[in-house]
């Protein structure tokens, strides 16, 4: 079984050089855990999700390795919150994507597309060998669908 | 006065084993660890050195030494004490940027000089970086003079920096001589420091009130994340102090006081857990031990094992001392200028790991052990402050760099060197004046 047969075509994804604001509103209404950042030719480059939108509204440092035991000290009220949200919506994308995120191929195994959704929590996209072209995502439901057989279980 | 051996072909291997060693080391594509245990076991391989003599040239007080520290500072990051003393800091100076950068500055200090300098770091920069990020004003200054004066701070003690570390358990000094010897030059080097830091950027930063209004806003109580754990760690630390101002009458090596203190610390840490959660919090305890700093030692005191016992760095001393007509004064302030240069282009372990054998050599001719007591503190003042002087030169230098860069900070390293290397020799000259002034 190969990625290829539980992969959703066409998936919706944003362009490195929308803003951040553009990208955050697509996540929110979608309700999306991440979206496939695709460069001006449709290679991918990247994911940016609900944690790396997040993440911009606190210093990098405590949300990187253990340095900070926590962040408890600071008084940041959910007004200033969204006014560092404001300043940052303008911004480009690409300062924000995540790219070291993980990727498959069509033909890569679905046992390994699995580790990677249990590894990362987050979707996995698919590209095509030769070019990063995005030409579909796996998500942790379609595949737990898949393999549970909920369809089915929901049909009987 | 000692005749200077002879040069000859038995020391060409083993010195070309070190030279190449030392190159990988210093092109940095390969990780130093790795290089020194290749080098020396190809040192033992190769019969350069014999392995009961290998294990002998292993300093295991000064392995014990930085391994305990390491731990204690594994265990004290989690209680959030020093994110506390930093917030409380940057409250004392009202949140001016300009105070900041003297405050955490003289923390940095103060707690390099009493734990070991690359982790005191890595509890200051952190909370530093959120400080700069809620000031809104460019964190580098404040990186840049934290480096400065962790180097500055560690070398007051015998347990601030790795090489006084080293110097210390090779030449039998205490920690009150290092304290003694040692303490006003750093004083007078970190107040020279910290002036013209301020000129170079400390005049120039500028927050918003609104900004500052956010640090003075901060609960600094709340960085504490372990109630608990603070006062066992501030009375371990304590004691642990205390005991090495004493480790002369307590007839004690330094390394067995740190891991002493250490189990304690962590039997501290563990007392109200039960058997799993125990073994999770030891396992995070030790993964806080540099065991890339601790092999990177064992491999490079093998390796310079080899090397001494070919008679090449009793050469090399020879004619040093030939150099300096066996002058010790000129002799100290050779070590003084040569230790911070190669330690701010090397890395100031392995310019100390040679230099001990080398020292030790001179030691006869220049009168003795208590003869050349000046060069000791003279190679430990320019090992430490000549780490410096370049990003690569100390441990603490490239912990930052690394901390910074994984939080988005960019730290180049032309950057960093153009401004450090002339503000490292600054500090050089004012040792210069110090060694010839106080040991002349």
């Amino acid at each position: 079984m190969s990625c290829q047969s539980i992969m959703i075509r066409a998936p919706k994804f944003v362009r490195e050089s929308d803003t951040i604001g553009m990208a955050a509103r697509e996540i929110v209404e979608n309700r999306c855990i991440s979206l496939p950042v695709v460069d001006s030719e449709d290679r991918f480059v990247g994911l940016f999700g609900i944690f790396d939108l997040l993440a911009l509204l606190v210093p990098r440092v405590a949300v990187i390795g253990n340095l900070l035991p926590n962040l408890q000290f600071l008084s940041d009220d959910d007004d200033q919150m969204r006014q560092k949200f404001l300043s940052l919506k303008d911004s480009p994308l690409q300062r924000a994507v995540n790219r070291e995120a993980a990727r498959v191929h069509p033909d890569t195994p679905l046992i390994e597309a699995i580790r990677l959704l249990c590894r990362n929590h987050l979707v996995i996209p698919v590209v095509t060998p030769d070019s990063d072209k995005l030409i579909g995502v796996i998500s942790y439901w379609d595949a737990a669908r898949h393999i549970v057989g909920a369809d089915a279980l929901v049909k009987s | 006065m000692t005749v200077a051996p002879a040069a000859d072909g038995t020391m060409l291997f083993p010195a070309l084993l070190f030279v190449v060693a030392y190159g990988v080391i210093v092109t940095e594509r390969l990780n130093r660890a790795v290089v020194a245990i290749l080098a020396g076991a190809l040192a033992v391989v190769l019969g350069f050195l014999a392995q009961p003599d290998a294990i002998a040239a292993i300093d295991f007080n000064t392995l014990a030494l930085l391994i305990g520290t390491m731990i204690i500072v594994g265990v004290t990051k989690k209680s959030g004490i020093f994110g506390y003393v930093a917030i409380r800091a940057a409250q004392l100076m009202r949140a001016s940027p300009a105070g900041i950068l003297v405050a955490l500055s003289a923390v940095t200090a103060l707690v390099s000089a009493f734990l070991p300098n690359a982790t005191t770091v890595l509890f200051i920069v952190p909370v530093t970086l959120v400080i700069a990020t809620e000031l809104s004003v460019p964190p580098y200054p404040f990186l840049f003079s934290e480096i400065f004066a962790s180097n500055v701070g560690g070398t007051a003690t015998l347990i601030g920096d790795p090489p006084n570390i080293l110097i210390g358990s090779a030449a039998g000094l205490t920690f009150n001589e290092f304290l003694l010897a040692l303490g006003p030059a750093v004083v007078a080097v970190f107040i020279v420091q910290t002036a013209v830091l301020h000129f170079i950027w400390g005049r120039h930063l500028r927050a918003q009130p609104k900004f500052r209004a956010n640090i003075m806003g901060m609960n600094a109580a709340a960085a504490i994340a372990d109630c608990r754990l603070v006062p066992w760690t501030l009375a371990i630390i304590a004691a642990l102090v205390l005991a090495l101002v004493f480790a002369g009458p307590l007839h004690l090596e330094p390394g067995t006081l740190a891991l002493f203190a250490a189990g304690l610390l962590l039997l501290a840490d563990l007392a109200p857990r039960g058997p799993q959660d125990q073994s999770d919090a030891v396992t995070s305890a030790f993964q806080e031990v540099d065991w890339v700093t601790i092999f990177f030692f064992i491999g490079i005191f093998v390796l310079v094992g080899a090397v001494a016992r070919t008679g090449l760095l009793d050469y090399l001393g020879a004619r040093l001392v030939a150099f300096t007509h066996g002058n010790v004064r000129d002799t100290a302030l050779v070590l003084l200028w040569a230790g911070a240069i190669l330690s701010a282009l090397i890395d100031n372990i392995p310019i100390v790991i040679t230099m001990i054998p080398l020292v030790k050599g001179i030691a006869p001719s220049l009168g003795g052990n208590a003869a050349v007591l000046p060069i000791w503190w003279a190679l430990a003042l320019g090992a430490c402050l000549g780490g410096n002087g370049t990003l690569i030169g100390s441990a603490a230098n490239l912990t930052v760099a690394g901390v910074a860069e994984r939080s988005g900070v960019s730290m180049p390293v032309w950057r960093y060197n153009k401004t450090a290397f002339p503000l490292m020799l600054l500090s050089i000259v004012l040792c210069h004046i110090y060694v010839v002034w106080r040991f002349f």
